[in-house]
């Protein structure tokens, strides 16, 4: 399986408005990557590791699974190509949240911790395509997320119109919640005073 | 307010960002003086810019009057609104109020995209990506919190919990 780099680098920036649309610096830093294929069913990282590499998908999917309490393992979303994976471990440097597990043939190129610290200081086209790739790219993480734990039952604002809705993100790489679940939500018992803490930290980005 | 690179260069946040590219800065940052009470942004207004704090100290509050809820303070050196550079169209999801009197510099989307060599702007640029990756962990833990682990009891085990669980889930795992 082979993948246009090119093209790659084209589609990744397709839906980040924040980077510029010049998509050729993009692809310099992915033929820089080395280039590593995974078979189906291969683990490119396990939960509760420290991780010194992100990676490029850049050809099939991964599933990104989490253990509950239990120890019982929960598919939590399918990712495709072309999307970032498992960037958080290099910003900061704590434990992946999730393992991500081959679907399938996969094409990969990994930016590895060195060539992501020497990336993400330098101030050139190449640094500032990535770190504005990983901005906006946390940005919708943090949107969805935003939106999402709204529409699991965060306290109505006191004192504010409903906000208007949000506007259109690019399509989410995972699963929605479908109305009928929405409803059950309601139903269940949520653990509303900590659902508001996260509802809380995610708004302070204005 | 006029910035003076000067001024920027004793920020933690610029400290070694030559005095070429922080002057550079300057000329792309817009200063705002803001009086106690005064608001920087109001929830639900369009989202255009982003603010560093440059001195005193603002409030991130929901809702309006006696109802509002603070839910977090920021100070010198903090970004405040970042989701008004990414987004075409979208508006504040919580309010910003001085406490006391405060200088912030107001960043656009434009700046960015004017300035891909400018040291200054690579520290800013690093600066969102750590407090976002603070954000999203933070959240994650606090939804971590929230899960319940499956119940052996009937009553728990109904399809509305393990709904829930599926959601909460879901979007724990979104952050690898």
């Amino acid at each position: 399986m082979s993948a246009d780099l090119a093209a790659v680098a084209q589609r990744l920036l397709a839906n980040h408005r924040f980077v510029a649309p010049d998509p050729s610096a993009l692809h310099q830093v992915l033929l820089q990557c080395p280039e590593r294929a995974y078979r189906d069913g291969e683990v490119l990282c396990k939960e509760r590791s420290y991780g010194d590499e992100m990676w490029f998908l850049v050809a099939g999917r991964v599933k990104v699974v989490r253990r509950d309490i239990r120890n019982n393992e929960h598919l939590v979303a399918v990712v495709e190509a072309p999307d970032l994976i498992g960037p958080l471990a290099l910003i900061d440097n704590t434990m992946r949240s999730a393992t991500v597990v081959a679907d399938g043939p996969v094409v990969t190129r990994v930016l590895d911790r060195g060539a992501y610290v020497q990336l993400s200081t330098a101030a050139t086209t190449a640094g500032a395509v990535l770190r504005r790739l990983l901005l906006s790219s946390l940005h919708q993480q943090l949107s969805r997320t935003h939106g999402r734990i709204r529409t699991l039952g965060a306290p109505a604002r006191p004192g504010s119109a409903p906000p208007p809705p949000a506007q259109a993100a690019p399509p989410p790489t995972v699963q929605i919640l479908d109305e009928e679940e929405i409803d059950d939500l309601a139903l269940v018992e949520l653990t509303e005073e900590e659902a508001k803490e996260a509802f809380d930290i995610l708004s302070t980005n204005g | 307010m006029n910035l003076h690179p000067t001024r920027l260069g004793l920020m933690p946040l610029f400290r070694g960002v030559p005095a070429a590219d922080l002057t550079e800065l300057c000329q792309h940052l817009v200063g705002r003086s803001l009086v106690r009470g005064e608001e920087l942004y109001t929830e639900g207004a369009p989202a255009r810019d982003a603010a560093l704090v440059l001195t005193g100290r603002l409030s991130v509050r929901l809702g309006r009057g006696k109802d509002a809820r603070v839910i977090a303070e920021c100070w010198p050196g903090d970004l405040i609104g970042e989701a008004g550079l990414f987004d075409d169209g979208g508006v504040r999801n919580a309010g910003v109020l001085a406490v006391m009197e405060s200088d912030v510099a107001l960043l656009r989307r434009e700046m960015f995209l004017d300035l891909p060599h400018n040291k200054g702007v690579v520290s800013i640029e690093r600066h969102l990506l750590a407090s976002m990756a603070r954000r999203i962990r933070a959240a994650n833990t606090k939804l971590e919190h929230a899960y319940k682990a499956p119940s052996t009891s009937p009553a728990a085990a109904s399809s509305a919990s393990d709904t829930l669980r599926k959601a909460l889930l879901s979007i724990l795992g979104t952050s690898a």
